[in-house]
């Protein structure tokens, strides 16, 4: 159908670690959808601006279920080898639908409040090690990493004494360059673990999320344990890899920006304002969302074709000059900042206002504790994500 | 503003629970414990509220908020004017 040889290859080079690839603006300019070849092999539409990715992720003629022919890849071998249970991301309505109610009843605006004393008393651990250790410090391993882990281990429940051997095994998966068969154990661990805890909560359910999905009914009966598996390693790494990278991402984009560093640190009550605009700045799904057309669809001038697979670009979103002016600058004070980094339509990340939460707590702990939190290194020696799914940094070695 | 009211209107079949209004306007909306859905506290906010209103309206992801403006439509807010800059012009 289409000419193979002709089409641009993905994915695009970024020129400077704190901006997307310089080619998307281009793309929003002169070929806003267009079709382009992955890795794999696979060719795909790649959607680039702000309106027609809205437009796209919530229309319901694009599916999420990939399982019928390979999607568009990076072919990065995300290193496991371990087949994941299917799980919520990768289910359309209806079936979608009552699963997600299950997760969104926990991880609601008020319920995720509630945890807020919890997330700063386990920032607080964390800095406390920190600041014992002594500078220099590698934010990513004793801080961005750790956190969101340990909030995750919090909201599913495990018990006190099994954090340490279950932070192990989640660091061990997200680990870098750690061999294959160690993050096959690891992940082969984790999940015998989840399955024995489903066990127990069967039994004996606490208040944690994890108690109540395996006491909630779907279509009139209990959710088996391959499925509730599933669920508690979808929240476990939707939660953790995503979550830590932007803290960690946020955190060089301040310190790579002493006026609004210096703002923030003024006034840490703009601390939601402030994590609003690094999220639009830094999409760390870097190279979109995937999705696949179940009908032909007219977008922005072109008619995608049933069957089709589709990119969207949630960085390119995010930076659309149509959608927001000056996109390119880092602006805490815009009002009324809109982005795409948690995605949008049905699937929009269920877990966006613990992000947020922990995100504004971490970052507001961080730059309080430290107030001559510096770089120990140089910018331009910082080692980026380039090529992961998730963007964000391998290290960042800080002094103070 | 006199002669304007405000209704706002969610549909609920369309709500996935996310919760974007309720963050926006926690006056005007909340979550049901028993499915996250939207709640609407008051579904005639005073007409102060329209710019918040509109941004949960925009930031819903699948389109579940309405806000209806009854009356004469209050001119928007000038934004520029309106906040302090964070740094010297350019």
């Amino acid at each position: 159908m289409t000419v193979r040889s002709e089409l641009p290859e993905l994915p695009m080079a970024r020129t400077s670690p704190l901006e997307p690839p310089p080619e998307y603006a281009r793309l929003r300019e002169d070929a806003p959808i267009s079709r382009h070849r992955w890795p794999n092999g696979v060719e795909a539409w790649l959607v680039t601006r702000y309106r027609d990715v809205r437009a796209l992720l919530g229309d319901p003629r694009v599916s999420v279920n990939r399982f019928q022919s390979p999607p568009p890849s990076l072919s990065l071998g995300r290193k496991s080898g371990v087949m994941l249970p299917k799980s919520l991301i990768g289910m359309d309505p209806p079936e979608h639908t009552l699963r997600r109610q299950l997760y969104m009843r926990e991880l609601t605006v008020r319920r995720v409040e509630r945890l807020r004393p919890r997330v700063e008393e386990i920032v607080g651990r964390y800095l406390d090690e920190v600041a014992a250790a002594g500078p220099p410090a590698d934010l990513v391993r004793t801080f961005a990493l750790p956190i969101p882990s340990m909030v995750i281990s919090e909201l599913l429940g495990v018990p006190d004494g099994d954090r340490e051997a279950f932070q192990g095994h989640t660091q061990t998966i997200l680990g870098v360059g750690t061999p294959a068969e160690r993050v096959q154990y690891a992940t082969t661990a984790l999940m015998d673990y989840l399955r024995g805890l489903v066990r127990r909560r069967r039994g004996e359910p606490g208040e944690d999320i994890l108690s109540r999905l395996v006491v909630a009914e779907v279509d009139g009966a209990p959710m088996s344990e391959d499925e509730l598996v599933g669920h508690a390693m979808l929240l476990l790494i939707a939660g953790h890899e995503t979550t830590a990278n932007m803290l960690a991402l946020s955190v060089a984009t301040l310190l790579a920006d002493p006026p609004q560093l210096a703002a923030f640190r003024a006034d840490p009550g703009r601390a939601e304002a402030v994590v609003e605009e690094l999220l639009r700045f830094h999409a760390v799904i870097q190279y979109g969302l995937v999705r696949r057309a179940t009908d032909d669809i007219e977008v922005g001038g072109v008619t995608v074709e049933a069957g089709d697979w589709i990119v969207c670009s949630l960085a390119s979103a995010n930076r659309d000059e149509a959608q927001c002016p000056h996109a390119e600058r880092f602006d805490p004070g815009r009002p009324g900042v809109r982005h795409m980094s948690f995605g949008y339509g049905v699937h929009q990340c269920a877990g966006q206002n613990l992000a947020r939460l922990e995100l504004q707590i971490a970052l507001t702990g961080l730059f309080g504790r430290f107030p001559g939190l510096r770089l120990a290194g140089s910018f331009e020696d910082l080692p980026f994500r380039t090529d992961a799914w998730v963007y964000g940094l391998y290290e960042l070695p800080v002094t103070w | 503003m006199t002669g304007t009211r405000l209704e706002v209107v969610a549909d609920l079949s369309r709500c996935c629970g996310s919760g974007q209004c309720a963050r926006t306007v926690p006056r005007v909306f909340d979550q049901r414990p028993a499915d996250g859905r939207v709640h609407v506290l008051d579904p005639s906010p005073p007409v102060e509220l329209l710019g918040k209103l509109e941004e949960a309206q925009d930031l819903c992801p699948v389109r579940a908020i309405r806000v209806i403006v009854h009356g004469p439509v209050p001119p928007a807010p000038d934004y520029a004017a309106a906040r302090p800059p964070l740094r010297p012009a350019p």
